[in-house]
């Protein structure tokens, strides 16, 4: 998938991924991201292609991790 | 005024200082001794002639940590407490930064280096610092690191941590 195609989801998301309204896209980069199914269990993980999707504004940030073939959201990562 | 009125403070600062001397003749000066070990005066005791007041005291030498891969045992990151000391404002050069680490850890062939800089641990307590970031084909990996803190002047290694995982691409 294109970064177009990846913003877009992310877009249509942003209510239910709780991306605060003051915050802005900052960046995308393709990256291989560690991904588990269930991040709370003990046990071995696999690794991903995928967008690295941040937004920001003055007091934070969040980063999305998306698969880059299927689209999937991998990981969310927030500042606060 | 009680003739044994409690110097207890008075006495911790002299146990204080005797322990300081100690650490000046290991080659530690330090501004905070207490980094190193805590003293606590019992209540005094009061004799005939006098009274006397006893001084417990702890040790706190260094923290040395080390951080092994849970899954295959692998190093991930080790440093010392002392690692401020001597006090230090000198800086080195990249190169020499490099020249120092390479000769104590090899450095995996992905590995590209992010940055180099300065930083004061403590106030006049200057250390270098690098950080290489990893790239697979082109591609970073997020989550993996190497870092590495070196004391400018004396080139000890006080810090490291990595993290260099075995990639599992589905």
């Amino acid at each position: 998938m294109i970064e177009e195609e990846i913003l877009k989801i992310i877009e249509s998301k942003r209510s239910e991924l709780a991306i605060d309204p003051d915050m802005e896209f900052t960046s995308a980069e393709r990256a291989i991201v560690q991904y588990k199914d269930d991040r709370n269990t003990p046990g071995p993980t696999e690794d991903r292609l995928a967008w690295t999707i941040r937004y920001s504004c003055e007091w934070g940030f969040i980063e999305i991790h998306i698969d880059g073939l299927t689209g999937k959201i991998l990981r969310i990562r927030r500042s606060v | 005024m009680n003739k044994i009125e409690p110097k207890k403070e008075a006495t911790i600062e002299l146990v204080a200082e005797l322990l300081s001397r100690h650490l000046e003749v290991g080659g530690v000066y330090t501004s905070r001794p207490d980094f190193y070990f805590q003293c606590e005066a019992e209540e005094p005791r009061e004799y005939i002639a006098g009274f006397e007041i006893r001084v417990k005291t702890w040790w706190h030498w260094s923290d040395a940590r080390v951080t092994f891969d849970g899954d295959n045992g692998e190093l991930m990151a080790y440093s010392i407490n002392r690692y401020a000391d001597p006090p230090n404002c000198e800086e080195m050069t990249q190169k020499e930064a490099i020249a120092t680490v390479t000769k104590a850890i090899q450095v995996p062939s992905d590995a590209v280096l992010k940055s180099f800089y300065h930083f004061e641990y403590a106030p006049q307590r200057k250390l270098a610092r690098l950080e290489w970031e990893r790239f697979h084909q082109e591609l970073r990996v997020d989550g993996d690191y190497l870092f590495v803190s070196i004391h400018p002047k004396t080139h000890r290694i006080v810090e490291f941590a990595r993290k260099w995982r075995t990639l599992r691409l589905t």
